[in-house]
């Protein structure tokens, strides 16, 4: 391998990192705050990716694409906090196979949805020009589009941190975290906690789908591609914990990447393979808390 | 932040829900039915095709010939008297899913043909109950030379160029280019396999001068192709050799532009498989210049037959039909001269009639080869060029690779059957 092909490898993961991350961390803000295992995840990526589809195709320029990313985030936090209040704030207090087979009827809908509302034929939508270059390395050669993901990722990764850490909103999703009931002593809004943390976890999902569409086609099917993926790197990471989402993220992209070029046959076990090990080692994943 | 409290039990139902995510509870999403058991002096035929996920586009190409097709012999009479009723059905690309619904047709509803299987684990399912019942099964869109070689049975019969036609039709086209030196690339499953394999084989011995510095299979499906892209750079083949197809295509081709393994200057020649719907999406973003092949653009194709269905299915649809639709309207052509020659729906009769029959398709007149019923139709080749006639880009400078050229000897389907 030379060093050229080495870098571009290494780039290739941790762009597809990125996107993971992006997917992973609102998975797992929404379990760790609302001990919530949301199946439904990939199909809100999925409607941002539909949603960006059209919003990029309408808006040409360069901060029309800007607008359409951040409008298609948007919409797709609001259809979750509309999930949240009308389906999932019933379930909190069931068993978790209830909310396995809610969260599920929700892919189901969700699918029938978006192929009544955009059809069944694949889409596509462009970049602007910006966006769209690569940068040579030797003989080989990184696009800029996977600078670009990776600088979304970064950026969303340090806002996140700042919203956990450093705010009010983030006292109370780590308090929920810890202790719910606790919180409702303490007089905060439950609920209204509850579905704002589910707004962000689904903004996010939107993001990842709206930041990912011109750069792959988008079609039905890409829910459940993802949020198998997400899955297993938040659990990789650690469920509930953010820095589990990142570090799993990379840990999953890197292998991923790397074991496409090494050994390409296995490529779709890597993941499965890198989950099983972290499973039998650290059961809890990287970040999580062990069973007490 | 991290979380105090157990996360084990959890993780336990998230890697549950993972396994339930992978496995094929989708299946159950909706199969749609327009069944009816029809007046008296009706007949019925069953399209069971994939309406649902991302080959959706396939079965509603098919669902769109099919239903013209039928509405055309309908408004001309029917057959034999007989008003013929279309029941469609979305068989998820799930071989047991088709199963089921196969099986209640026929016992049921009497179907007389069916069409539709996208998927070959999915013909390959419903091949065994339509040897047993004795029903005449057109194939039109998938096309492993299982169907038609190993597995044959009287009543299977295919209008689709099958993966090894394919494969080494491609090998002859590739064969007149300067090149020698190939990465392949395709979807991991069994088309991607068995098309790569022929045209790796055929190629090598027409021309045993070329290299082969690469093979890849991404997951059909795949989203990310980076990576397969850093390792055809890293080979600087001349020509990339790719089974991708539809929205994997169109993935790869924006991931390989954005980094210039396509459309630069310095890019390898491409050398892909280009049907109608991919072109149309792909719209003024197609990799102008790239070789394509491709199973019947109708854009490819003159004949008097072709014109008429292109302006029948644009009249009804707004669109002009795709490849797959090509293909599923001769199925129903050819079934429908079979019916009229055996003069009976009779299943035994129909396919006895059919095989070794010549019928004016669209795509010209084809002939159904007695040993394996496979229609001796031609691999469309050319490259890629801006057409404003069209709308989209076409094939410039097209070659048909007929089928003759390509199509196993009978002592080769005999060889192929006694081994395996």
């Amino acid at each position: 391998m030379t060093p050229a092909t080495f870098l571009t490898i290494l780039i290739s993961g941790l762009s597809g990192a990125a996107l993971l991350f992006l997917v992973g961390a609102g998975l797992s803000l929404v379990f760790g705050a609302l001990r919530l295992i949301n199946m439904a995840h990939g199909s809100l990526y999925m409607v941002g990716a539909f949603i960006a589809v059209v919003l990029i195709g309408a808006l040409t320029s360069a901060f029309g694409f800007a607008a359409a990313i951040v409008l298609a985030s948007v919409a797709v936090g609001a259809l979750g906090g509309l999930i949240e209040v009308a389906v999932l704030r019933r379930l909190y207090k069931r068993d978790h196979l209830m909310q396995l087979v809610a969260t599920f009827a929700l892919i189901l809908i969700i699918d029938g949805l978006v192929r009544v509302i955009f059809g069944t034929n694949f889409h596509r939508v462009s970049a602007p020009a910006a966006l769209t270059g690569s940068i040579g390395i030797g003989n080989s050669s990184i696009s800029v589009y996977q600078l670009f993901l990776m600088a979304v990722a970064g950026t969303v990764a340090g806002l996140l941190w700042v919203l956990v850490f450093r705010t009010r909103l983030g006292r109370s999703i780590r308090a929920a975290v810890a202790d719910p009931e606790l919180l409702r002593l303490a007089g905060v809004n439950v609920p209204l906690l509850f579905t704002t943390v589910f707004v962000i976890g689904a903004l996010l999902a939107g993001l990842a789908g709206a930041v990912i569409a011109p750069y792959q086609t988008v079609s039905l099917g890409i829910d459940v591609d993802i949020v198998v993926e997400a899955f297993a790197v938040t659990i990789i990471g650690g469920l509930g914990s953010l820095r589990g989402a990142f570090l799993g993220a990379i840990v999953v992209g890197l292998v991923q990447s790397f074991g496409i070029y090494a050994a390409p046959q296995y490529a779709q076990a890597f993941i499965f393979g890198v989950m099983a090990i972290v499973l039998i080692v650290r059961p809890s994943g990287f970040f999580g808390q062990p069973e007490r | 932040m991290s979380p105090t409290r157990s996360t084990r039990g959890f993780t336990r139902w998230a890697v549950i829900s993972t396994a339930l995510v992978l496995g094929p509870v989708l299946a159950a999403c909706g199969s749609s039915s327009a069944t009816s058991s029809g007046p008296k002096g009706s007949v019925n035929v069953a399209l069971n095709t994939t309406l649902s996920g991302s080959f959706g586009f396939f079965g509603l190409a098919n669902q769109n010939a099919v239903t013209l097709a039928i509405d055309q012999i309908n408004r001309s009479g029917g057959l034999l008297g007989k008003t013929v009723n279309v029941e469609i059905k979305d068989d998820t690309a799930k071989p047991d899913v088709a199963s089921d619904e196969t099986r209640t047709e026929i016992l049921n509803d009497n179907i007389v043909a069916l069409f539709g299987p996208v998927s070959s684990s999915v013909a390959l399912a419903e091949q065994t109950l339509i040897g047993r019942y004795k029903i005449p099964f057109m194939l039109h869109t998938s096309n492993t030379d299982k169907l038609t070689v190993q597995d044959f049975n009287n009543y299977t019969f295919s209008v689709v160029p099958n993966t090894g036609m394919e494969g080494r039709a491609n090998a002859i086209a590739a064969a007149k280019l300067p090149y020698t030196s190939y990465y392949l690339i395709g979807p991991d499953y069994e088309f991607g396999h068995s098309q790569l394999a022929e045209f790796k084989a055929e190629l090598q011995k027409l021309r045993p001068d070329i290299t082969f510095v690469g093979e890849d299979y991404p997951k059909l499906g795949a989203t990310d192709f980076s990576t397969y892209i850093s390792k055809i750079q890293a080979a600087q083949p001349q020509v990339i050799y790719s089974a991708e197809f539809a929205g994997d295509l169109i993935t790869f081709l924006t991931q390989a532009k954005s980094t210039g393994l396509v459309g630069a200057a310095t890019s390898p020649k491409l050398m892909d498989l280009f049907d109608v719907d991919t072109l149309r999406n792909l719209g003024a973003n197609a990799p102008t210049g790239a070789y394509a092949y491709g199973r019947a653009p109708f854009f490819a194709i003159d004949t008097p037959a072709m014109r008429t269905f292109v302006s029948a299915f644009k009249a009804r649809y707004n669109i002009a039909p795709s490849d797959w639709a090509v293909m599923a309207y001769d199925a129903v052509t050819l079934w429908a001269d079979g019916v009229k020659k055996a003069g009976s729906f009779d299943g035994t009769a129909v396919s006895n009639a059919m095989s070794g029959m010549t019928f004016n398709s669209t795509r010209g007149p084809l002939t159904v080869r007695s040993i394996d019923h496979q229609v001796n139709c031609s691999e469309y080749e050319g490259a890629l060029q801006a057409d404003p006639t069209v709308g989209f880009d076409s094939f410039a400078g097209v070659t048909a690779i007929p089928g003759s050229q390509v199509l196993l000897t009978p002592d080769q389907v005999t060889a192929a059957r006694s081994a395996g």
